[in-house]
């Protein structure tokens, strides 16, 4: 059992230490990583990008379904 | 809540109050005075109003009543502020196209024949000269101007703030010119019923509004023919003929009432186009329109005072 412990450590040692400096090799060799950025295709503005003071858009609303007039506020529009 | 209703301005009227029953008796008595004394003076269809004396008047000084000053200057301001889109020297297209007459008379009498496009107007409404101190007016000669676009409106804030005095809450709404003062007890807005103007019985939303003014302006009530042709009464001043707008109705919500009225009226002429550059963040303005399929839509805050779900109207 004690026979092949020692040799067993080196080798797991050995293994370790090439998988390690291997890996730091491959790394240092490897392209560098680009900030995301740089990476993003640059696009023309042709026209300026809207701001906080832009007049707000319009959104389409629900309308309620039929009521009956009881159900209904006193108050209304009543268009002129 | 204690409610009165009756006819003024050609239009229903209705007041809306809370408090103790005897005073708010009084208060619509007051609310009544004030909208009926605001309409002999602001009517143009009354040749002894104060508006027809100063229509009368122009190339002349006139020394106007508070309650007509404060309306002109109001129309000023605002004529500035929609870059003349509400506009009330349009006086003479209006007659040229029919509306020479109280509505009642013209769908009962007919309208007047059209008797061809008029020539430009001699001189733009932002020509008027006011004075404040006196309460001077001076409109260019040849100028006529018609009120009717926000006279409503700035009648029913005053008559609403009157009543206000005997109420803990009201609210006047002249026509679809409505004006609140305070919140109902137990509630922290008004509900009122948005209208179809394709039939007034339907319901499409139910707003929550805050105290302050809501104006509806549309092309689809005031109509009539002339010589065969359909008319309405809003005029596009830049054109000097009925608009042809996308939208049939506007709902404009804003804290003072000439302002909710003058934008819905802004805003049904430049439709969904010229919208955005009459309102902006910056305004405390909301607005709602209709479309012809009767689809609703609105500006960027319009969901907040809309009603959601039916458990609370």
């Amino acid at each position: 059992m004690a026979s092949w412990k020692t040799p067993l450590r080196v080798l797991v040692a050995a293994g370790s230490l090439v998988g390690f400096f291997g890996s730091w090799a491959l790394l240092a060799h490897a392209p560098k990583p680009v900030p995301a950025v740089a990476q993003a295709p640059q696009v023309e503005i042709d026209r300026p990008m809207p701001d906080l003071a832009s007049p707000p858009s319009l959104q389409p609303l629900p309308v309620l379904p039929a009521l009956p007039n009881f159900a209904l506020p006193r108050l209304r529009t009543h268009a002129s | 809540m204690i409610y009165d209703e009756f006819r003024a301005m050609n239009s229903r009227i209705v007041l809306a109050a809370e408090g103790r029953r005897r005073d708010v008796g009084r208060g619509f008595r007051a609310a009544r005075a004030c909208l009926t004394d605001g309409e002999a003076r602001l009517t143009r269809f009354s040749e002894e109003s104060e508006l027809s004396r100063l229509n009368r008047s122009a190339g002349e000084w006139f020394f106007a009543s508070e309650i007509l000053f404060g309306a002109l200057q109001e129309a000023l301001r605002l004529y500035q502020r929609t870059g003349g889109l509400f506009d009330p020297a349009i006086l003479e297209a209006l007659e040229g196209f029919g509306y020479d007459k109280s509505l009642d008379l013209v769908r009962l009498e007919g309208a007047s024949p059209w008797e061809g496009d008029l020539p430009p107007l001699p001189a733009r409404f932002d020509e008027v000269e006011l004075r404040p101190e006196t309460r001077g007016v001076r409109l260019p000669p040849g100028l006529r101007l018609d009120l009717g676009g926000i006279a409503k409106g700035w009648l029913a804030e005053q008559s609403a703030r009157q009543l206000s005095e005997y109420a803990e809450a009201c609210a006047v709404n002249a026509g679809g010119d409505l004006f609140a003062v305070g919140v109902p007890s137990g509630d922290g807005a008004w509900p009122i019923g948005l209208e179809d103007p394709r039939d007034e019985q339907r319901v499409l939303a139910v707003l929550k509004a805050p105290p302050g003014a809501v104006a509806t302006s549309s092309t689809w009530k005031r109509r009539w023919l002339q010589s065969g042709m359909p008319r309405h009464h809003l005029i596009d001043p830049r054109t000097g003929r009925p608009a042809q707008t996308v939208w049939l109705s506007v709902t404009v919500l804003a804290p003072n009432a000439a302002t909710a009225e003058a934008m819905a009226k802004a805003l049904l002429i430049a439709g969904p186009e010229g919208a955005a550059s009459l309102t902006s963040v910056e305004d405390d303005l909301t607005f709602y329109a209709v479309d012809a399929d009767g689809r609703l839509s609105g500006s960027s805050r319009a969901r907040e005072f809309l009603h959601v779900g039916m458990d609370r109207i």
